[in-house]
């Protein structure tokens, strides 16, 4: 089950730094980095690459999810990276890490793996351990416009069942992620140097299949999403089956067009006066 | 009802060309320039511009190919007048703008053009699409290209603009509801169209906190049609006319600020033509 997870994480990963075509922030040398925590680091593809690409990098990712810690450690030792510790933690609002720590904080999709309700004390733990003038780096993806009704109409009962669970900040937004309030976050809890920037994606069908192969690998976990659509009564069972196999034909059409925005946003923590 | 002065000066202000050139100028550095690097310029001699505006693409292309001859059509005879003023004023002789519905048959003969150009036309919107698609390219030659670029809103950090924007695309869907995710569906109306070598590129369009004049331009366009649109939405959703101006009044604040986020997307579609 969760390797199916893993699997489409990895696709995820594949596809955003495609799309970056760099593991770091432009504006961040990774000479000058030298800790990173990755949180919710999920299969750890991301930190895997930073251990092998920067040896002098110590690298540690965390995540909640037993399995996923097990598979990132099984491919760390398989890439022979030795630069990373990868652990799994009960909760992200107390992390087993003293107080400056890390030079960098990476989280990749941020509004997956953290509720509302549990961002203020998750950024407050997050900016303890970082040290001053070190780097909170969020990536953010939200699937933009694509030529699927079927997928439109999927995304809509997901943004639905988020707001009856709670998984949005606001119900009045049609964001499915939170990428774009990040910026407001940072500046709130006295980060300074806020800054976003946008990288379009094309996830559609004629810039190859890594864009195709994500939504296919996100639905090959229908199962658990769509038991969470209609948990959530947002839709039927029937409903979502038929829409989940309307998405898998549009999908590999050769009309299919989609797009996707990556939100990338990156603050420095100022030291306390 | 609106004030019928109120409605005169908000048409006048429409008709602002700077900011629209402005407008125009942002979008086609996003695009990295005017014409799709898949367009071979040496082989363009004659183009068109559907739903030209006030002529700043025209102008623009002119200026950079002076040897190509290019004609720009509008729907709005107002802006075609202003922009042929505009061109002959400054002696370019190499554009032509005409008041023209490309909905309607074209008064060009088959096969004239050799690169067709249409920017948030608004024929991509009515129930003729089909028709006056088939009619452009009639008067494109064979192996000359056709290229249609749309503008789609995405997400956005103010509830307010979400909210505005919403109920202005629900206006929009009602009164043309084939318009309804235009942008992503320009390469399969150009592959229904048995175009070759079809393809599209995706832009980000980032216009939190008016970060650039671009941005700021385009999003003073975007709330002038928000403000020119107002009787219509309060009407259709029984919303207080101040209701409505302090939506727009909070949304303007809330990307003002410099934490503001707000994007979308800028599709460009281009296919070329069996011959």
């Amino acid at each position: 089950m969760a390797t199916g997870e893993a699997e489409s994480l990895r696709f995820q990963h594949r596809l955003f730094f495609r799309e970056l075509g760099a593991l770091f922030p432009d504006t961040l040398p990774p000479e000058a980095i030298s800790r990173v925590l990755d949180l919710s680091c999920g299969p750890g593809s991301w930190l895997i690459e930073v251990a092998q690409a920067y040896p002098h990098i110590c690298c540690v990712g965390v995540d909640l999810k037993p399995e996923l810690i097990r598979i990132a450690r099984e491919d760390a030792h398989l890439s022979h990276a030795t630069s990373v510790v990868f652990e799994g933690l009960q909760h992200y609002e107390q992390l087993p890490y003293g107080a400056n720590s890390f030079d960098f904080v990476h989280i990749q999709r941020p509004s997956a793996a953290i509720t509302p309700q549990k961002w203020p004390r998750v950024l407050r733990e997050i900016t303890r351990v970082l040290r001053p003038d070190g780097w909170i780096h969020f990536l953010d993806f939200e699937l933009g416009p694509t030529s699927s009704v079927a997928l439109n109409t999927f995304m809509r009962y997901l943004h639905e069942a988020h707001v009856k669970t709670q998984r949005v900040f606001s119900s009045e937004s049609t964001a499915l992620t939170s990428a774009l309030l990040f910026p407001r976050f940072l500046k709130e809890a006295g980060y300074a140097e806020v800054a976003y920037t946008l990288h379009a994606v094309d996830v559609g069908n004629q810039s190859g299949s890594a864009g195709k192969d994500y939504i296919l690998a996100v639905l090959a976990e229908d199962k658990r999403i769509g038991t969470y659509l209609v948990e959530s009564g947002v839709v039927s069972q029937e409903e979502i089956e038929r829409v989940v196999m309307t998405i898998r034909q549009d999908v590999v059409r050769l009309k299919y067009c989609a797009t996707g925005m990556l939100v990338s946003v990156v603050g420095r923590k100022v030291e306390e006066r | 009802m609106i004030n019928e002065q109120e409605r005169l000066q908000e048409e006048r202000n429409e008709k602002n060309p700077c900011s629209r050139i402005a407008s125009h100028r942002y979008f086609t550095a996003i695009q990295g320039g005017l014409v799709p690097n898949t367009v071979s310029m040496q082989e363009v001699q004659r183009v068109l511009d559907v739903g030209c505006s006030e002529g700043g693409w025209v102008l623009d292309l002119a200026r950079k190919y002076p040897r190509i001859h290019i004609t720009g059509i509008d729907a709005d005879e107002h802006i075609v007048n202003e922009a042929t003023r505009y061109a002959r004023f400054h002696g370019m002789s190499n554009v032509a703008f005409l008041y023209h519905d490309a909905t309607t048959s074209l008064p060009f003969k088959t096969r004239t053009f050799d690169f067709i150009h249409a920017r948030s036309a608004r024929f991509l919107y009515m129930p003729q699409r089909a028709e006056a698609l088939t009619e452009l390219l009639r008067t494109l030659r064979p192996g000359g290209w056709l290229n249609l670029v749309e503008f789609e809103q995405s997400a956005t950090s103010s509830l307010a603009f979400d909210r505005v924007i919403r109920l202005f695309l629900q206006m929009v869907q009602s009164a043309y509801p084939s318009s309804v995710g235009i942008a992503t569906r320009l390469y399969e109306l150009l592959l229904n169209e048995y175009l070759l070598d079809v393809s599209y590129t995706v832009h980000a369009v980032d216009f939190g906190s008016y970060n650039t004049l671009g941005a700021k331009a385009f999003l003073d366009e975007v709330f002038l049609a928000l403000r020119n649109v107002k009787p219509i939405v309060c009407c259709k959703n029984a919303l207080a006319s101040a209701t409505y101006d302090a939506l727009l009044e909070e949304a303007a604040e809330d990307l003002q600020r410099p934490d503001a986020c707000c994007f979308g997307y800028l599709l460009s579609a281009t296919g070329r033509k069996d011959g």
